[in-house]
């Protein structure tokens, strides 16, 4: 193999295409990449059997080959190398890499390229075509509310349905609910899908503001965009009905300055340590109040419109996330008595809302 | 059923600071200890046993030679054979050919008990368990409202007697130790009180081994070093005995005078496990993965509800195996998220289980660990129904159990490879 490239452009393609390096080492194969050069194309994949990546790249080949480097070192170096041209060699029978420059040499040992895991061509299936930007944004108001905890697959993922020029995106951890409905370009009838949180938040780091297209199948999804191809497994299971989950009329709604609210949450519980919060709403005021095991008592008060009295207490870390997700000046919050869940959502619009439960004290 | 379901063995240690003077008011301790628990406790509920000599063996059908079974406690009947607790079983078959051996019933013993403790906080709210058979009380405030300790001392042999059959010793000291020591002397059935003014010549002719925390190995030190009696320790040189014991060689010096300022302290007032443990030694060494993981089942359980009673969540589980060669495996998990159901602790254990099965040797024990515990502050409500539940069938298993007495409620798969013996 020899392949000549510019240090930018390997740099760019290892960046996307390093993506889906397995950090455990059970498999030592998977922390590798496979490098591919075929006609006048670079080819990088990666893969932890769960998501995959691949990256392709232009670059003068003047000798097709595939060799498996590890992919941590390989990036690191050529993020360190200057500026300029590299060459990519390997061997006769491919058991070592060089990269070098104008004035370095680096021989890489590398893994067997036949232990890597093959790729997958992008299949037939259902399509959704939306705009880079919306997707980031979808992902980054529903992957917090993705439960971490493992032993409840389904809500570890993050659920995908198609609705009209639309696709309404969801997750919950079963405490608190995002749920979010992004416009489309284009997006066939029918979908529904639910992708692992982990794959969204890789994904979401590659994704750039132009457009992109998702193939839905049975198993996997792929996402497109510009020179790369993300694939990942889908979680099969039924996702909780969350529709009916949303009160048909809320006992109390508060409209709040957002700014102010954030910061408010923020001093009592993340300077202050407190766990619980209550908000108390008195007309146009709203007390924000509570206890730490740690330090004391903590009350803050914001001027609020609101069309009553109410008085809930809060997971901080639920009302937090929530508050912070929301890209609006003002929102709004509706409120019921007892152990039924609020909703937070911007003031105007609806494209967007974020359930949470109150909390037994 | 395992020997090690049975709870643990007494703590050992008591205490003495410099500020022993402290208590200005001469304390009124009571040690309580039920006389040959398991074995008293089958005889008073299969009369055919009186008079007999039982062995309690959490395996009494066991293969006889080596193998590991033990008698758990054997009746006063069977140890004037020389029969002692903790002997193993084919051993104690040889001293008394015909004793009768029982299986025990873990469950029924704890759940005695605990009622054996309600019985005992009637008196004072200061009741500290040491054992799953004894405990210590604290009547010095409590001591005017009937009687003297004395008579509070009489009620509780009586209505021990009444509620369980069977017989206690009784104890009574100015402090833990000396009401230890004095229960130790009269048994079965006994009544014995030291009072402050007698001391230390009351227990000085005593031997060594009288302390708790004197065993047969300093005990045969000690004996080496000319120390038989508590008279011997009181009043060796001290220099020497902090040679030959360290720190311990001083407090073990100061329980020879009878002192002792530990508090009785209750079970509620001890503070939160840092984590919790819980593991089971199998009858006979098994490669049966079902056996293994209704075992685990049960012990992750055990584990959930204890931790869920201190209100506490967890960061690590962990399992770890022991084979029949006494090496051991294990691992843990941290989880991303603080869990506190059964359901969800138990998703963890079982997928680390799964890394060891199937065993490659046949295995001894088998235990769960919850780690990184954390005070739940409040409690987070579900938005589905479904999940709430879940957490609802893990606190009726706790009011249920505590009304009711611990076998009360279980879940089915704890009784796959177990015998429950009815009676």
């Amino acid at each position: 193999m020899l392949i000549k490239i510019l240090k930018s452009e390997l740099e760019e393609t290892l960046r996307i295409a390093t993506r889906a390096v397995s950090s455990r080492t059970a498999l030592p194969i998977l922390t590798g990449i496979s490098i591919e050069a075929q006609g006048d194309k670079l080819k990088i994949r990666s893969t932890d059997l769960e998501i995959s990546v691949e990256a392709t790249v232009p670059s003068t080949i003047e000798e097709e080959g595939v060799v498996v480097v590890p992919a941590k070192p390989f990036y690191d170096l050529v993020r360190k190398l200057e500026e300029g041209i590299i060459y990519l060699k390997s061997d006769f029978d491919g058991t070592e890499l060089s990269i070098e420059a104008e004035n370095n040499i680096y021989k890489f040992r590398t893994l067997p390229p036949g232990d890597f895991p093959q790729g997958v061509p992008v299949p037939e299936g259902k399509k959704i075509v939306l705009n880079g930007d919306d997707m980031i944004d979808a992902i980054k108001k529903t992957s917090r509310s993705a439960s971490k905890d493992e032993s409840r697959v389904v809500l570890t993922g993050v659920h995908f349905e198609s609705g009209k020029n639309s696709i309404t995106v969801a997750a919950t951890d079963s405490y608190r609910l995002s749920v979010v409905t992004v416009p489309c370009n284009y997006v066939d009838e029918g979908i529904e899908f639910l992708v692992p949180v982990r794959a969204l938040d890789e994904l979401s780091k590659i994704i750039e503001n132009d457009e992109l297209e998702i193939v839905v199948t049975e198993k996997q999804i792929f996402v497109l965009q510009g020179n790369w191809v993300f694939y990942s497994k889908l979680i099969d299971g039924q996702f909780p009905a969350y529709k009916q989950l949303f009160p048909e009329k809320p006992s109390v709604e508060v409209t709040v300055e957002k700014e102010k609210f954030v910061n408010a949450i923020d001093r009592i519980a993340s300077v202050f340590k407190v766990n619980a919060i209550t908000m108390e709403i008195e007309e146009e005021n709203m007390k924000v109040y509570g206890h730490s095991s740690d330090y004391g008592e903590a009350m803050e008060k914001i001027s609020v419109k609101s069309t009553g009295n109410i008085k809930v207490a809060f997971n901080q870390q639920y009302l937090l996330d929530g508050v912070r997700s929301i890209n609006a000046d003002l929102i709004r919050i509706e409120l019921q008595e007892g152990l039924n869940p609020a909703v937070i959502r911007p003031l105007d619009g609806e494209e967007y809302s974020y359930l949470l439960m109150p909390i037994k004290s | 059923m395992s020997t090690t379901r049975f709870p643990s063995l007494p703590k050992p240690l008591f205490g003495v600071s410099k500020s022993w003077k402290q208590y200005s008011k001469e304390r009124a301790i009571l040690h309580i200890d039920m006389n040959a628990f398991f074995a008293s406790v089958e005889q008073a509920q299969r009369p055919y046993l009186k008079g007999k000599p039982v062995l309690i063996s959490a395996d009494p059908y066991g293969t006889p030679k080596g193998a590991r079974s033990v008698a758990a406690t054997a009746s006063y009947e069977a140890r004037a054979y020389g029969v002692k607790t903790g002997m193993p079983l084919f051993q104690a078959k040889e001293l008394c050919p015909h004793a009768v051996i029982v299986e025990g019933d873990a469950r029924k013993y704890t759940g005695i008990s605990l009622k054996f403790l309600e019985i005992l906080k009637t008196f004072t709210d200061l009741v500290e368990p040491y054992s799953i058979d004894e405990a210590f009380i604290d009547v010095t405030n409590t001591e005017h409202l009937f009687g003297n300790k004395v008579e509070i001392a009489k009620k509780i042999k009586k209505l021990v007697k009444e509620n369980f059959g069977i017989t206690c010793s009784i104890g009574i000291g100015p402090n833990k130790l000396v009401a230890k020591i004095a229960s130790d002397l009269e048994k079965p059935d006994g009544l014995v009180v030291i009072e402050k003014k007698d001391l230390p010549e009351a227990i000085w002719h005593l031997p060594v081994e009288a302390i708790p925390g004197i065993g047969r190995k300093r005990m045969l030190k000690m004996n080496l070093m000319g120390i038989h009696t508590l008279k011997d320790l009181a009043l060796y040189p001290q220099e020497n005995l902090r040679r030959a014991f360290g720190i311990v060689g001083v407090y073990l010096q100061n329980a020879a005078f009878g002192l002792d300022d530990s508090p009785v302290v209750p079970e509620e007032k001890i503070g939160d496990p840092k984590s919790i443990s819980s593991a089971s030694t199998f009858g006979k060494d098994t490669l049966d993965e079902e056996k293994i993981a209704s075992a685990l089942f049960y012990l992750t359980e055990k584990a959930v509800l204890r931790m869920k009673r201190h209100r506490l969540k967890a960061t690590v589980v962990g399992v770890w195996l022991r084979y029949e060669d006494f090496s051991s495996e294990g691992k843990g998990e941290k989880v991303k998220q603080e869990i506190s159901t059964f359901e969800e602790v138990k998703y963890h254990a079982f997928r680390i289980l799964e890394r060891f099965m199937p065993p490659k040797k046949h295995v001894r024990l088998v235990g769960v660990y919850l780690g990184g515990l954390k005070k739940i502050e409040f409690e987070d409500i579900s938005l589905f129904k479904s999940e709430s539940k879940k957490r609802m069938v893990d606190d009726l298993i706790i009011e249920t159990r505590k009304k009711c007495g611990p076998c009360s409620l279980l879940r089915a798969r704890s009784l796959i490879g177990e015998k429950i013996v009815m009676t």
